[in-house]
């Protein structure tokens, strides 16, 4: 005790309970679902204990950042009252400055700060000056670009008029950091969540099959394929390419995409099961991402709520596809940078960014020729073979464009192309279970929903008194199953 | 602006409602049931955490007691028995990096050398000449991730004949062989690599409690101390007994007060341990922090700068591990043999400078002396105390106007049948003139008449190689104003000795040299005192073979690869044979060294004569850092070499 309690880095602390899967997290997680559900008799002091939850979840992250948090939802509900209140369009557009100033200003400031003076003193350093700007070790507070888009579209919404304005301040705190979904979403518009809280505490579970199934599929996809992926193969390989063979980088790419979506999906997963096990319903982020045969398509089906809230906020404000060609290509492109930079203060995610605005501006410009001549692609129909390789091409632009998404940086993405590109067969070594891990990984991409319905019946006729027994057999699959440890959420990072 | 909200809520209505009375009971059932089968990780959960209220450590040991009846943990074993090989499941497009086959035997001399085989043949398979130098790198995060993979790449691309391994595994350490048993990895990974050095970085996930055989340790306690030696210097002297040169790489500052106080506990116990088998122990405390020793976030490097670690104030960016690899990669070569690429600046120009200038010790280089008082050093008898062997005597040669940080300090160890008087004897003068010339300490300890400066394994009380390479140092540093840098010398018996002690501690001296040194024992294998500390040769031919400087540096090349060397010999001397042997061996494996060859005998007369050289060479590294005034100064005071020995620097 005393000194030692200071600070002290363990093997196991509340850091880790952010992770859904750990054991800390399941200490804190029991509690508050017994809780959550006693408590029903009294809504107010149920939302109370929630928010409570929610913040003791973040603050073991960082307790620090914890103040970050009210602040920030404290000036964007106030904001929310004065565009409801405001009489006049003028006003309304007041507070809503007010509000992304805030949320972009705090963004700015903890996620782009760092980015912008790397910059200023390179560009200084080529004329041999100094840009003063001092180097400040800014912390970035985890989930911060989720809470600010999620604060954003809440006001905007309402400045539209089509928000739905939180029934009380208590039922705003927890909207914006409702542990489920507070560190990497899905990012809920007002609509989704917020009449969910102002309701009546719902009688039961509402669709507890599906949320067990959910739990099952997002710890399989996370905790075991995921992981197996990131330490076997992909960790290794994006840190130092140079020691791996072409095929094994090639492979290792493959691999990358395949674990990002069983780690995001797996996540999405995890926080929809949970928030349906405390009575919320969160919206879905994924729907068969590696299935779209176009980049546009892609987008519509990879982190949904993300790309939903660029097209309604960025795309559609800049005019959509609405205004001439070179408009919409523009805005297209200006959009996949916003994507791109979201991801992370980096040139590699800009140069991700661009590839894929690149190609759908490409996409979108053999479309325009079609329709000039009278073809309507939208009711075209093409051979089986054609929509093949049109996947074949999308799925492997996703790949490839990974590669600078994932690397260290552009230095180290041009080392892996470079090694990627020397046509070499054998290198690093890869342990052969990869193989069949990636394949199954990919596999869920397709069939994930199949497997998710046939659990749920299984669920559903099984007597209430056995289901226990099946939640036990599918929790100690995964405890046998999971690597020895448990790998880092990617989008944590974001 | 035309505002079109494509977006689609959620659906919010359930399909089913399930009763909460039907539901809850189950979930804390089904949780209770898994924890029963987690019993094990549950035990080990309450072990490391030692803030856990006792009711929870009782019911984790209830829980753990029910699984073990219910045989649930029986079970659970058998399973994770089964799934483990899928964690390490056979390698697709291995590339054959030509490692050497096993050795059959890893004993430190394979085998005992005839001293009678003509020399030359015995080197012909010298690993250094036949082979590129195989390093192995080993270690948490810090490996994995930036100062690994920039370390990796430093070296590749400075240096030429290199293969590297490196394995990095994030959260793991020493501390936790339950979580990953790095012992047993790095084992494997000699077997399968055969390095010539193994570079390993653990302690930043080892401030943590620890499980001993006697039970559990809490961070920082005397238990956890003598545990975490226990666990360093075994994996040292593992990779020691593999033929390879350990070198351990401290954790740098850290950001958190409370974390860097018990990384410095770390750090300190890593560096006792790999140093007591020889190995090295290089610190980057110095290079993380600023210039008052604290945590430094921002880093400037080859015209870049930004910020040095990550947000966590543990992790480096790629920034920070590249500054990091640079100065580690010029620690290296101070230390190990690595060739430059042609193309690569040399170190100390304005594309490569040195980083810093101290290599072992978290002290800063001692600023040079501005003012310097003329005249002989003045001698002072100190006495060494040793609970290993009793006190004994020296004689300390301490020069005028010594600056704050203190001077290197020379040792000058006397041969058989003498004392510490021994070279007071015969270069008194001598010896106060050198000491004032070139601004070091010299010290004469004594041996013993026939100690021979090493452990006798055959009597236990003997041990005399290991109170010159602690207690000797200790109560010289301690007494006099030592700044940490120090050199070996002797003549004969001294020789070995001098020899001896680099060997078991390389990291120690930075040069070492011998005047007509006994540099293979076993061509004195007929000599009684010998015996007495040794047994007969034909009994016990490694006991011999080990202590020998020719043998260990057959056996491990790397262990003196990075001192400097110089061996002085008459051509009439018993010893010429030996000695010329030992000068080609160094030759034929590639470590640089100085030969001396002189005209005469096993005497005094050629000892004194040479004293003056071996000042001179002792001396040098030190004098580089000097300022190039200074160095003017004390540059032409002795024509250091008469014109029939010139030395030949013999390089690979």
């Amino acid at each position: 005790m005393g000194e030692n309690t200071v600070n002290r880095p363990r093997s196991s602390s509340p850091r880790r309970a952010v992770q859904f899967a750990t054991l800390e997290f399941i200490a804190f997680f029991l509690p508050v679902l017994g809780m959550a559900w006693l408590s029903r008799p009294w809504p107010l002091a149920r939302k109370l204990f929630l928010l409570l939850a929610s913040y003791a979840f973040y603050a073991g992250w960082n307790v620090g950042l914890l103040v970050m948090i009210i602040v920030t939802s404290t000036i964007d509900y106030y904001c929310g009252e004065g565009i409801a209140n405001a009489k006049s369009k003028a006003i309304k557009k007041a507070w809503l400055t007010v509000s992304m100033a805030t949320n972009l200003s705090a963004l700015g400031y903890f996620k782009y700060y760092g980015f912008f003076r790397d910059n200023v003193e390179a560009l200084a350093g080529a004329f041999g000056a100094s840009s003063g700007l001092p180097i400040l070790e800014i912390m970035l507070p985890l989930g911060l670009s989720y809470i600010t888009f999620q604060c954003m579209t809440y006001t905007i919404d309402l400045y539209r008029g089509y928000g739905v304005k939180a029934g009380s301040y208590l039922d705003f705190l927890l909207y914006i950091a409702f542990f489920p979904q507070v560190l990497i979403g899905p990012i809920c518009r007002s609509r989704d969540l917020l009449p969910q809280l102002s309701k009546p505490v719902p009688e039961g579970f509402p669709d507890l099959t599906q949320a067990v199934s959910r739990i099952a599929s997002g710890l399989f996809k996370k905790v075991i394929l995921a992981t197996y992926l990131s330490t076997h193969l992909v960790e290794d390989a994006f840190l130092a390419p140079e020691n791996f063979s072409s095929l094994e980088l090639l492979l290792a790419a493959y691999a990358y995409t395949i674990q990002i979506y069983c780690d995001f999906s797996g996540y999405t997963d995890l926080a929809i099961g949970i928030g349906l096990l405390l009575g919320i319903r969160l919206p879905d982020n994924f729907n068969q991402p590696y299935r779209a045969t176009s980049l546009a398509d892609f987008w519509r089906r990879w982190h949904m709520t993300f790309s939903n809230w660029l097209r309604d906020y960025v795309f559609l404000p800049l005019g959509g596809s609405w205004g001439t060609r070179k408009q919409t290509y523009l805005n297209l492109m200006i959009v996949m940078w916003v994507t791109g930079i979201w991801h992370g203060a980096a040139w590699k995610y800009v140069v991700w960014g661009s590839i894929h605005g690149v190609l759908m501006v490409a996409y979108k410009l053999v479309q325009d020729r079609r329709k000039a001549k009278g073809i309507n692609p939208k009711t075209l129909q093409h051979p089986r073979w054609y929509v093949g390789l049109n996947w074949v091409y999308t799925f492997h632009v996703v790949v490839l464009a990974r590669i600078f998404f994932r690397s260290t940086d552009l230095q180290v993405a041009g080392m892996y192309w470079d090694r990627l590109l020397d046509f070499s067969l054998a290198g690093h070594g890869i342990e052969w279970l990869v193989l069949p891990v990636a394949a199954i990984g990919l596999g869920l991409n397709f069939w994930g929903q199949h497997i998710r319905s046939a659990f749920e019946r299984l669920h559903d006729a099984t007597p209430a008194p056995m289901r226990p027994v099946l939640w036990t057999f599918v929790g100690g699959l995964v405890l046998v199953l999971q690597p020895a440890d448990v790998a880092p959420y990617i989008y944590f990072s974001f | 602006m035309t505002v079109i909200d494509k977006y689609k809520p959620v659906r919010q209505e359930p399909q089913t409602v399930t009763p909460v009375r039907s539901v809850l009971p189950g979930v804390f059932v089904s949780a209770l049931a898994l924890l029963v089968f987690s019993a094990d990780s549950l035990q080990t959960f309450a072990f490391y955490e030692d803030d856990l209220p006792a009711p929870v450590s009782v019911a984790i040991e209830g829980i753990h007691g029910v699984s073990e009846a219910t045989g649930v943990l029986g079970l659970r074993r058998g399973l994770d028995a089964l799934v483990d090989p899928l964690n390490r499941t056979a390698k697709l497009f291995r590339k054959d990096d030509g490692a050497p086959a096993a050795a059959e035997d890893d004993e430190v001399p394979a085998e005992p050398v005839e001293p009678t085989l003509p020399p030359g043949e015995r080197w012909a398979a010298s690993p250094l000449r036949d082979r590129p130098t195989r390093i192995l790198i080993v270690g948490a995060s810090s490996i994995q991730h930036a100062i690994g993979t920039e370390l990796q790449r430093e070296l590749e691309a400075r240096y030429q004949d290199l293969v590297i391994l490196r394995k990095g595994k994030v959260s793991t350490g020493l501390a936790r062989p339950d979580v990953f048993d790095w012992p047993s990895e790095v084992a494997a990974l000699m077997d399968e690599f055969q390095p010539d050095v193994v570079i390993g970085q653990f302690g930043g996930n080892d401030a943590q409690n620890m499980m001993s055989d006697a039970g559990p340790q809490k961070m920082g306690s005397e238990g956890w101390v003598q545990e975490y030696t226990r666990r360093v210097t075994d994996l040292s002297q593992a990779i020691v007994d593999h033929g390879a040169l350990p070198i351990m790489v401290g954790m740098p500052v850290m950001r958190s007060e409370g974390f860097n106080r018990r990384i410095g506990i770390v750090n300190d116990v890593t560096r006792a341990s790999v140093q007591s088998v020889g190995g090295l122990y290089l610190s980057l405390t110095e290079p993380s922090a600023d210039d008052k020793g604290r945590y430094k976030a921002s880093v400037m490097f080859d015209g870049r700068s930004g910020r040095m670690r990550m947000d966590d104030g543990i992790h480096f960016t790629r920034l920070g591990g590249q500054f990091m690899a640079r100065f580690l990669s010029q620690r290296l070569e101070r230390n190990i043999v690595l060739f430059p690429k042609d193309d690569v600046a040399p170190e100390g120009s304005a594309d490569n400078p040195v980083l810093l200038a101290s290599a072992d010790t978290d002290q800063p280089a001692p600023a040079p002396e501005p003012t310097k008082v003329e005249g002989p050093a003045p001698a002072y008898r100190i006495t060494i105390p040793s609970e290993r062997r009793g006190p004994s005597d020296a004689l300390a040669y301490v020069p005028h106007d010594v600056p704050a940080e203190g001077l290197p300090v020379w040792y000058l160890l006397h041969g058989a049948w003498g004392s510490w008087e021994d070279w007071p004897d015969h270069a008194h003068e001598v010896l106060a003139e050198l000491a004032d010339e070139h601004r070091m300490i010299i010290v004469t300890p004594d041996g013993m008449p026939h100690g021979w400066y090493l452990d006798s394994p055959v009597r236990p009380e003997h041990q005399l190689g290991t109170w010159l390479v602690t207690d000797l140092l200790d109560a010289v540093e301690s007494q006099l104003p030592a700044d940490g840098r120090r050199a070996i010398s002797g003549n004969s018996m001294g020789g070995h000795g001098a020899l001896h002690a680099a060997l078991s501690r390389p990291a120690a001296f930075e040069t070492v040299t011998s005047m007509s040194g006994v540099t293979d024992l076993t061509h004195a294998a007929s000599r009684e005192h010998l015996q007495e500390l040794l047994g007969t040769f034909e009994a016990a031919p490694t006991a011999w073979t080990s202590r020998s400087a020719l043998h260990r540096v057959q056996a491990s090349p790397y262990l003196l690869s990075g001192t400097r060397l110089m061996l002085s010999c008459g051509d009439q001397d018993t010893w010429w044979g030996p000695n010329q042997r030992f000068h080609e061996a160094l030759t034929a494996l590639g470590i640089s060294h100085t030969w001396d060859p002189q005209q005469g005998g096993h005497t005094w007369d050629l000892w004194v004569d040479a004293l003056p050289r071996h000042a001179a060479f002792v001396a040098a590294p030190w004098k580089i850092e000097t300022p190039p005034a200074q160095a003017a100064e004390l540059a032409p005071t002795q024509g250091q070499t008469p014109p029939s020995s010139v030395p030949e620097q013999a390089t690979p």
